[in-house]
């Protein structure tokens, strides 16, 4: 009870020794004394607004990390553009055959050949190569017997 | 716009919304003002103070990370910028400087104000602040704590410290007596 009133004994004081009467905020005068710091805070909209293709690159332009990162997008981009669209020769191929008759009996396309059909497509291209020299026709016994003489 | 969060407004004065900020401004004035005024004690320094403290915050808001700690980082703000304002006199003793010379023309030669002021400038800095929070209009507990990012018991606890300390003082001054 003793405690309540001082307390109240003491608000009353306090109350009375500090003008603690309530400051009323004017907008229009701090923006009048403090123009350049709320310029600052509302320039930042026009910042926000100015997103499209100039405010990306004004954000890659100020970043260490995006300035690496755009390089190297860009590097793969030319990299991927030249790997499809150059004039690079393509790998000969050898899916279709050998084209003359030389090649068309050497191992390696005789192999292929045979990878390709197994011996019937073997045979086939030994008679390729046969009607080309102006031979009838060329057997694989044929063949074998030509190369052991 | 008077019902937003905090975190809305700052948000929004992020992106340039003049308005949310001076909305933030008018809503944590009061208590910048008495933050500052618990320094200075001086009421005009104390609200040019506080007008400085919103205008470092308007150019220093993109450092605030937690957007719902805007009164507590703005009330940090507005102690420098008191501080700022004492570059010679040692705070306390500028507070009763200050505060006596400039009260006394507030309120006469009251002996009984002119006690507390004495008393309040005896007081630590966290203390004095407390008092100067609540007594400004009568400011809810909500928004005192809301400033010392403390809690509502925090604050009612180191309020009653405060006051006790402060009775203290005045009785060791003599002054006990004069209230009866």
């Amino acid at each position: 009870m003793n405690e309540q009133r001082d307390e109240k004994w003491l608000d009353k004081l306090i109350a009375g020794s500090i003008d603690t009467s309530e400051p009323k905020f004017d907008a229009e005068k701090w923006k009048q004394k403090h123009p350049t710091e709320f310029q600052t805070l509302v320039d930042r909209r026009s910042q926000q607004t100015s997103t499209g293709p100039f405010g990306l690159l004004r954000l890659v332009i100020s970043y260490r990390i995006t300035q690496v990162a755009a390089a190297a997008a860009i590097m793969i981009t030319i990299g991927l553009l030249i790997a499809y669209l150059g004039p690079g020769e393509q790998p000969a191929q050898t899916g279709g055959g050998a084209k003359s008759p030389a090649e068309m009996v050497t191992s390696a396309s005789l192999r292929m050949a045979y990878n390709r059909g197994g011996m019937e497509a073997l045979e086939k291209q030994c008679d390729r190569a046969a009607r080309i020299l102006g031979r009838g026709s060329l057997s694989m016994a044929d063949l074998f017997e030509d190369l052991n003489g | 716009m008077a019902q937003e969060p905090d975190s809305v407004l700052v948000t929004a004065a992020l992106n340039g919304d003049g308005d949310s900020f001076t909305e933030l401004c008018r809503r944590y004035y009061p208590a910048m003002v008495a933050i500052t005024h618990s320094i200075l004690g001086d009421r005009h320094l104390a609200e040019d103070a506080a007008q400085q403290a919103f205008a470092k915050a308007a150019v220093k808001l993109p450092q605030l990370t937690k957007k719902d700690r805007f009164a507590g980082w703005v009330a940090a703000i507005s102690r420098n910028a008191a501080r700022d304002m004492l570059p010679t006199t040692p705070p306390r003793r500028m507070h009763r400087i200050e505060e006596s010379s400039a009260a006394a023309a507030e309120s006469g030669d009251n002996p009984a104000a002119e006690a507390v002021r004495q008393a309040l400038g005896k007081l630590a800095a966290s203390a004095r602040e407390v008092i100067y929070l609540r007594f400004y209009d009568g400011m809810p507990y909500e928004q005192i704590a809301a400033v010392l990012g403390i809690s509502e018991q925090a604050i009612n606890g180191r309020l009653r410290r405060a006051k006790r300390e402060l009775a203290e003082h005045l009785r060791r001054d003599g002054f006990g007596e004069v209230r009866s």
